[in-house]
């Protein structure tokens, strides 16, 4: 019974995924614009991101090493620094992005600028982290993400049709605005496939001692907590979708996203969005702060881990906490965070085929997988990944630019 | 057979034609002062997609190639796998070739989605002025019917305001001429009489004058209906 609370990394990872600043804003931009055209993207994001994370965990499961720990090993610290470094960057931009878009949601209940409060939020998130367990973090916040599901009821209050919601699931081309479109598709598959989820789960994985009798909860923790994050990002897609869309009105700022939920909640419509964006946001920051101390100390081989005494991993401890310091210090300089998620999007998608295709040889080795080696629909699956990957690479910095 | 001017852009409709068959169709196509040779930038245009698009193909059948070169030297024995000088040449210049097919094909598209004509960037502002004058509107109905605080309020209005001058100052930072061009004109009035009222109804809030902010939001709904 205890393991199957471990689905909880599965929700805390897809937080990380979907319930965050970029993932918020940009399903509910394509909602407002587009209707329900593109649930589609959110499905297929979910879809790789699940099938991804199920083959990260397997391999740390197996192998009691982490995705960093294996390419490094298997590849040498020569290819290794690749990923490390554009890993590296793309977290350093969305923790600011992240501790930007938890410190609006401050700003949309006090109304004091956002600046103000992203000191304040990256103390709570360094103390969390110096002060909890891996257990402690990984409920408090898959508990805390529960109140993201207010998206999924105001659907539920808003009785849409469902043929209509469910034609949004077949791609198609739209009669107008074409370029912002395909921006939008892009940009809702590369703020949800972040490296560093995978590299969470996987040291998530490690961390909660996992072992090979548990493939089936890897399995289940993968595609159940990816599929909460999912329905989650739906959620916000289709309410935008019914009450921003017939209004003509577009998302540009986080205060006209919070007037989707004014129709269903009311006077509790800005507490409530304010809420979801702040523990979405918080929850993603811890993620990507954790994540960044396990790659700097899975790649040069130093001591890691939540659960161990601080003092033992003292590397591990002054990594994460550098970046965070570093990322408050962009966030407070006054970048705008829809700005920097952005930024961070078009590198995802950059270096997504550098991230798969080790993933393909590492899935093929028994010395790290054991018998589990990927089958053919694995295989195929990761090698359509890559070329759609490198597709997507090419469009992206054009779409981001000119689209946006 | 004599090659006239008139039989030479014959057999170029004639190509453009065979190319994109819907690029011949005249009645999409009306000659004007603004627009002097249609026929020929829109056949220029679907040659320099075709272009685009080839190379695309082109790129992912090489990337395939190289996926399936990876994936076969993965199954080859170790010491096999070990590259020889000629296989390290090969390996470099088709790194080279890919990185130069990326950086053209980047190159490209950047240039394809970056020409916007002055209809494009004309017609995308009128689309966020009707935006943030239906966000005004909705902010200040919930406002009126105590579904969000006057701090939201205020708060969600500065934003719209701010976002409302970055729309004004793209459009008017377009182009020299870009206030010359009547319908841009209208828009830029419209901006700046929305930027007015959007003080206004600041102010109203800030105060607590209902109805104030109602008068205000009748002119800002009527505008609206008008612009629609």
């Amino acid at each position: 019974v205890k393991k199957i609370f471990n689905l909880t990394l599965g929700v805390v990872t897809s937080i990380g995924g979907f319930i965050e600043v970029g993932s918020i804003s940009t399903s509910a931009q394509a909602g407002a614009e587009f209707g329900f055209a593109l649930l589609w993207a959110i499905a297929v994001a979910a879809l790789i991101l699940a099938v991804l994370a199920e083959m990260a965990g397997r391999v740390a499961i197996l192998s009691n090493r982490s995705i960093a720990a294996a390419v490094r090993e298997r590849f040498g610290i020569h290819l290794q620094m690749i990923p490390l470094g554009a890993e590296l960057i793309i977290d350093l931009l969305l923790l600011a992005a992240e501790l930007g878009g938890a410190a609006i949601a401050v700003k949309l209940l006090t109304g004091v600028g956002f600046q103000w409060w992203i000191l304040p939020v990256g103390m709570v998130v360094w103390l969390v982290l110096w002060m909890g367990s891996f257990t402690i973090i990984e409920d408090g916040v898959g508990l805390l993400g529960i109140i993201t599901l207010a998206f999924v009821v105001s659907v539920w209050h808003l009785h849409p049709d469902v043929r209509t919601v469910a034609s949004g699931f077949v791609p198609s081309v739209p009669d107008h605005d074409v370029t912002r479109y395909a921006f939008l598709a892009v940009s809702i598959v590369g703020a949800t496939i972040s490296p560093y989820l995978l590299n969470f789960y996987a040291s998530g994985s490690i961390e909660e001692e996992l072992t090979e009798s548990d493939l089936w909860i890897n399995r289940l923790t993968a595609f159940l907590g990816m599929g909460f994050g999912s329905i989650v990002a739906m959620g916000v897609l289709v309410t935008a979708a019914i009450v921003l869309g017939p209004r003509h009105i577009q998302v540009d700022s986080y205060e006209q996203a919070a007037l989707m939920f004014v129709p269903v909640f009311g006077s509790w419509a800005v507490t409530l969005f304010a809420l979801a964006l702040g523990v979405g946001c918080l929850g993603a920051a811890i993620e990507i702060t954790l994540n960044a101390g396990y790659l700097l100390a899975q790649s040069f081989g130093w001591p890691w881990g939540v659960e161990k005494k601080r003092r033992d991993v003292s590397r591990f401890v002054a990594a994460f906490s550098l970046v965070l310091l570093l990322s408050m210090g962009i966030a407070v300089s006054g970048f705008d965070p829809l700005r920097m998620t952005l930024i961070s999007v078009a590198l995802t998608v950059v270096i997504m085929p550098g991230i798969v295709l080790p993933f393909l040889v590492l899935m093929n080795e028994e010395e790290y997988v054991k018998r589990h080696t990927s089958g053919a629909i694995g295989n195929g699956l990761l090698a359509a990944l890559t070329i759609v990957g490198a597709i997507m690479a090419i469009i992206v910095v054009p779409l981001e630019i000119f689209g946006g | 057979v004599e090659n006239t001017p008139a039989r030479q852009l014959s057999s170029f409709r004639l190509a453009m034609g065979l190319l994109t068959p819907h690029a011949m169709s005249s009645s999409q196509f009306i000659q004007s002062a603004f627009s002097p040779a249609p026929l020929q930038t829109a056949s220029i245009q679907q040659l320099w997609s075709l272009t685009l698009w080839g190379s695309v193909v082109i790129f992912s059948v090489v990337v395939a190639f190289v996926f399936a070169a990876v994936e076969r030297n993965m199954h080859r024995p170790s010491n096999e796998a070990r590259s020889s000088t000629s296989e390290k040449v090969v390996t470099r210049s088709g790194s080279a070739t890919i990185a130069v097919t990326f950086v053209m094909l980047v190159s490209l598209l950047s240039a394809t989605v970056a020409c916007r004509s002055r209809e494009q960037i004309l017609s995308e502002q009128e689309k966020a002025l009707t935006s943030l004058r239906a966000t005004t509107v909705a902010v200040c109905e919930a406002w009126l019917s105590g579904a969000v605080s006057s701090t939201f309020a205020r708060t969600a209005l500065q934003v719209t305001q701010d976002l409302l001058q970055k729309h004004h100052v793209t459009l008017t930072a377009s182009s020299p001429d870009a206030l010359a061009d009547p319908a841009a004109r209208s828009v830029s009035e419209s901006e700046n009489q929305l930027a007015q009222t959007l003080a206004l109804l600041w102010k109203g809030i800030n105060e607590g004058d209902s109805l104030g902010v109602r008068r205000q939001l009748s002119t800002v709904a009527s505008d609206q209906s008008r612009f629609r």
